[in-house]
């Protein structure tokens, strides 16, 4: 890494140690600044710069969100302006700063806001790998403890637990009781679409093996449960 | 047995409901299936086996009530009230208290092991079995994420020697490394070994994974 990204690091970690959120520390823009060179590798034409400044500002909103209590912040939002005046600062072209904010304004699930260039869909994608494989499972415990959930639940129909649980009745709405919720149940309403919401194939690759441990994982934890020795 | 068994349940169900430290109810039934599982080849009380299973973490309700530290032995006073209108012998129900008493010791602390009845070496090894494979797993990062434990610190070595309940570990790698990967020394039964060796190469595989994902190399 060199030193203008290390400075850009060191910025996002101060900001991040704002607010404790284990899920969306400093590590985890690690996790995804990593796997973005590992997937832009992959890819032709890339500017590396705008790949490298996105991956570790992308969640450089994060503590502005969590701690505003009305709900009303979106950390992809307010993190696109925040990028602005540190990559000006650092001598990045105005090109190259509107670049990095649209790939920052785009990572989010469930925004109006698509992924256009390859450069921001490599960023979307690496983030959303760390919903699965060991990480996203140690990721998705975390989430358990935290909101006093299930660490093992299986619920015989998704539907009428959608009906029950999930906002207007969606498979994919938001969670209304986040302590009726499991790993399980999270993998049959949400995780095992991932693949449908990857752009680039190296993702999808990496998605697909990452999907198939955490499921394997799901399946032993069931065993385990049930007292199968 | 399961008659036995409900009847307990609903006298401590209330009190595990908030446990928040992974030992609920779901922990107790979890020990209690597998200690059965044990005895089915290793032999000894069944219905001794259960219950203690059942009952055998009471002093952690003790300790979140109060606030202090609770050996599990300072839980027997209310294991007798809960064993008092139950059809058991005297020598049953001192078996029993006899398994909670000593059913937290590990061959890696620095005191090392002391019992040798095959009710509390089967207690001892269903209880360290729910802490390891899949469900160790899933349990040790759900008290980080309640307890705001970071998952890794990489920068910090693993370095404690021997294990000391009372003292927390700084990320959840950490605890593997003081503790969950040593469960699998720490079993007393053949069949307990057996599985444990499963549900340590389990976790091996998982460090293995977690690692170079966390590298961003797959």
């Amino acid at each position: 890494m060199t030193e203008k990204f290390q400075k850009i690091k060191e910025i996002v970690e101060k900001e991040l140690n704002q607010a404790k959120d284990s899920s969306h520390d400093i590590n985890h823009v690690m996790r995804v600044y990593n796997l973005a060179l590992t997937i832009a590798r992959q890819e032709q034409k890339v500017d590396l710069d705008v790949v490298e400044a996105a991956a570790l500002l992308h969640d450089i909103g994060g503590a502005k969100e969590s701690n505003d209590p009305s709900g009303q912040t979106d950390h992809a939002v307010i993190g696109a302006q925040m990028a602005e005046p540190i990559l000006e600062k650092l001598g990045f072209s105005s090109e190259q700063i509107k670049h990095v904010q649209a790939c920052i304004l785009s990572h989010r699930y469930r925004t109006d806001y698509k992924p256009e260039t390859t450069e921001a869909k490599i960023v979307h994608d690496a983030d959303k790998l760390e919903t699965v494989g060991a990480v996203g499972l140690a990721r998705a415990f975390s989430w358990i403890g935290k909101h006093d959930a299930h660490i093992y639940k299986k619920v015989d129909s998704i539907k009428d637990y959608a009906k029950e649980n999930l906002f207007a009745g969606k498979i994919n709405g938001r969670i209304m009781d986040k302590s009726k919720h499991s790993v399980h149940i999270n993998y049959e309403t949400k995780d095992k679409f991932l693949l449908e919401n990857l752009y680039t194939e190296t993702a999808k690759r990496i998605g697909q093996e990452r999907l198939t441990y955490f499921k394997g994982f799901l399946d032993r934890l069931e065993k385990e449960v049930s007292g199968e020795l | 047995m399961e008659k036995i068994i409900k009847i307990l349940e609903n006298k401590i169900k209330k009190s595990f409901s908030k446990e928040g430290s992974g030992h609920d109810i779901y922990h107790l039934r979890r020990v209690l299936n597998s200690a059965l599982q044990l005895q089915k080849k290793e032999g000894g009380d069944k219905l001794v086996i259960a219950i203690a299973a059942f009952l055998h973490d009471l002093h952690r309700i003790i300790e979140r009530d109060t606030g202090k530290f609770c050996a599990p032995k300072e839980s027997l006073p209310k294991v007798r009230e809960l064993l008092k209108d139950l059809k058991l012998s005297v020598a049953q129900k001192d078996k029993i208290l006899h398994c909670i008493a000593y059913h937290e010791e590990y061959g890696f602390s620095k005191k090392g092991k002391t019992v040798s009845d095959i009710e509390t070496l089967i207690i001892q090894d269903a209880d360290n079995l729910d802490a390891m494979g899949a469900i160790g797993i899933g349990r040790t990062f759900s008290f980080s994420g309640a307890h705001s434990i970071s998952m890794w610190i990489p920068e910090k070595p693993f370095k404690r020697r021997y294990f000391d309940e009372n003292k927390k570990d700084i990320s959840t790698i950490h605890h593997f490394h003081s503790k969950l990967l040593k469960l699998k020394e720490n079993m007393n039964t053949k069949t307990g070994k057996a599985v444990a060796k499963q549900r340590h190469e389990f976790m091996e595989r998982f460090l293995k994974e977690f690692f170079s994902e966390w590298r961003g190399e797959k």
